[in-house]
């Protein structure tokens, strides 16, 4: 299996110094490609600091951090914008879907900004809108959508373009029960299209879905098993 | 184009979307730039009332005159001949006597300015003569009591405008004599009337200058001024030529007992003052639009604030620091040219009811147009720099823990 991910001895230390706070300390990860991957622990645990780190949202305090072999942990701003949108496709717990805009218009984004000529991009937004079953709400506001739909379209602004890496931020925490299940059977059918997804969360229930289970504790890794209980199915 | 494009629709979108603070904030700019485009139109239109309005008053005359107390020389009649056959294409030169005293007609006595020239002090005023005749040469070589005078003037002295024929008996220092009408001036333009407000009435009487030189004591074979008419373009030109010539004639060069000066002078002098009054003006409404400005910099730093979610989410996905500034920087930009666009609408509105109610011309260039549309613009780039800026450089994970 391909190296896709590579931490090497990170740390990050919030407020150096006296009340220094150590979110991460010295934590070596690699995950490969096409790997489901869980990264569960409790809040305070370090888990939103690594997932920053993997999203290149944050730089560390020190070690590296490889992404498809290339140094990722001490670019530009604009370097960094370049690399997660070409890279990795974020599914937040909150959304984040752009108020003002339909949902076509917020999967088109991120295909506007790297440069994607209007009819290409119409394209691949339709057919990412189609794949998480929205045909018919594509002129719809975020505000006229349900929680499960809304996270469908933030998922499929996540794909639209193709990321190797999707990164889900507690994708099911604002949701009922019927979307849970309705989301995390879409993330599954993703992994099993060839997609390396990494979902961090603080639900046993949502981890044992993954294929690989890191638990993380006060800024270190306590554990990186395959899950006994994977089951293939979508 | 394509991504510029897409910032550009997005920044449109947001503007619409907020209309109503979108259309509070754009007030100031309207009326900047409204204030600016009528202040403009007013000021060339002013500029423009005021140069045809001399015109209409003075003809196109220049002066030259000899400082009597730095030099004995006196210009003589030969610098008449002379001027008037070096200078072949202008309209003449003539002697030029200004006396006060009274006149007395049918009607009464009253004060008067008297003028004494050639026969080309005809162009002095440029009313023309619409009865009867100006003096011509023979009756100024022959030193004839004739005269000139307005109609306004004529109605006074002898209650008629038809007064030519008629005869009034003039006084300066004691002397008296009698002189024949013999033509009528046109009467005065509005800027006349408005200079003359409130001034004490003089009559205005012209007459050949060896006539009023018999009668009443003048020198006319030696002058210390001169006037020399022609017409508006070459004016200037040919009064230099006439100051060189007497120059070297008087043997005056190296002193500065001759000097000259033409109406083409006091035009621009008259201009300046105007021009100074406009760049007040548009001074004035420059601030008001710099205070239009700072309340689009405030919107749209409250905007920022509103949309740091907005901004966290862009970056997450991909905005460079240059797109996110792109969109702000348009959205400012926008906001202003659509002010901008308003108020010269508003401008033009206003310029033409101003201009309309004083009596100028109402004058828009499309240099000033095209103007304000630029400078607002550039108004919404200058203000929106700032908080585009801060907006770019939000780090996404601050703006997304919000």
């Amino acid at each position: 299996m391909k190296k896709l991910v590579e931490i090497k001895d990170v740390s990050k230390i919030y407020n150096p110094g006296e009340n220094e706070v150590r979110a991460l300390s010295h934590v070596n990860l690699t995950i490969g490609e096409g790997e489901f991957v869980a990264i569960i622990g409790q809040s305070g645990s370090g888990k939103s600091t690594l997932m920053n780190m993997l999203g290149c949202l944050d730089t560390p305090t020190s070690g590296k951090y490889f992404l498809h072999g290339q140094d990722v942990s001490h670019m530009s701003d604009d370097e960094q914008s370049d690399i997660r949108n070409r890279e990795i496709g974020f599914i937040f717990q909150g959304f984040n879907l752009i108020p003002s805009l339909t949902a076509l218009e917020n999967v088109e984004l991120p295909l506007i900004y790297r440069g994607v000529s209007k009819k290409e991009r119409l394209r691949l937004a339709n057919a990412a809108l189609n794949s998480v079953g929205l045909e018919k709400r594509k002129t719809h506001k975020p505000s006229e959508m349900s929680g499960g739909q809304q996270q469908r379209v933030a998922i499929a602004r996540a794909i639209a373009q193709a990321p190797p890496i999707l990164l889900a931020d507690e994708p099911t925490g604002n949701l009922d029960t019927h979307s849970t299940k309705e989301i995390i059977r879409i993330i599954k059918r993703l992994y099993h299209e060839g997609r390396t997804v990494i979902i961090i969360t603080h639900d046993p229930g949502i981890a044992k879905q993954a294929k690989r289970i890191i638990t993380i504790s006060d800024g270190m890794i306590q554990s990186d098993i395959k899950n006994p209980e994977y089951k293939d199915e979508i | 184009m394509g991504k510029f494009g897409e910032y550009f629709k997005s920044a449109i979108k947001q503007i619409i979307g907020n209309g109503y603070r979108t259309l509070m904030t754009m007030l100031g700019i309207v009326i900047g730039i409204a204030a600016v485009i009528a202040v403009v139109a007013l000021g060339n239109g002013m500029s423009e009332f005021v140069k045809s309005q001399l015109n209409d008053i003075a003809g196109n005359y220049g002066q030259l005159n000899i400082n009597t107390s730095k030099t004995s020389e006196r210009f003589t009649r030969d610098d008449i001949a002379n001027l008037e056959e070096a200078l072949p294409d202008i309209k003449g030169v003539s002697p030029d006597f200004t006396s006060y005293g009274k006149v007395t007609g049918r009607k009464g006595t009253f004060s008067a300015s008297i003028s004494g020239g050639a026969e080309s002090l005809e162009n002095y005023l440029s009313n023309g003569i619409v009865k009867g005749s100006y003096f011509n040469k023979q009756q100024v070589d022959s030193s004839q009591r004739v005269c000139v005078m307005l109609l306004d003037d004529a109605k006074k002295i002898f209650g008629t405008e038809d007064a030519v024929g008629m005869e009034l008996d003039i006084t300066v220092y004691g002397k008296t004599a009698t002189y024949t009408v013999i033509g009528l001036r046109d009467h005065m333009n509005e800027m006349y009337t408005f200079l003359m407000e409130g001034q004490e009435y003089y009559a205005q009487i012209e007459m050949p200058y060896t006539a009023l030189g018999a009668d009443f004591d003048y020198d006319t074979e030696q002058f210390s001024s001169l006037l020399l008419f022609d017409d508006q373009q070459t004016l200037s030109d040919s009064v230099s030529k006439a100051e060189n010539l007497l120059i070297n004639a008087h043997g005056l060069r190296g002193t500065s007992a001759l000097s000259a000066y033409s109406m083409a002078d006091f035009a621009d002098q008259l201009n300046q003052i105007l021009g100074y009054a406009q760049s007040f003006l548009l001074l004035v409404s420059v601030i008001s639009l710099v205070v239009g400005g700072i309340g689009v910099m405030n919107i749209m730093l409250v905007s920022v604030t509103e949309r740091t979610r907005e901004i966290g989410i862009r970056k997450s996905i991909g905005a460079s620091t240059g797109a996110i500034m792109t969109q702000f920087l348009s959205e400012a930009a926008i906001l202003t040219l659509l002010g901008g666009i308003v108020g010269i609408i508003l401008g033009i509105i206003a310029a033409h009811l101003i201009c309309t109610a004083i009596g100028f011309d109402v004058i828009i260039t499309p240099t000033s147009v095209g103007g304000a549309a630029l400078f607002s613009i550039m108004i919404g780039l200058f203000f929106g720099l700032y908080p585009a800026r801060k907006a770019a450089k939000m780090k996404p994970i601050d703006a997304l823990r919000l």
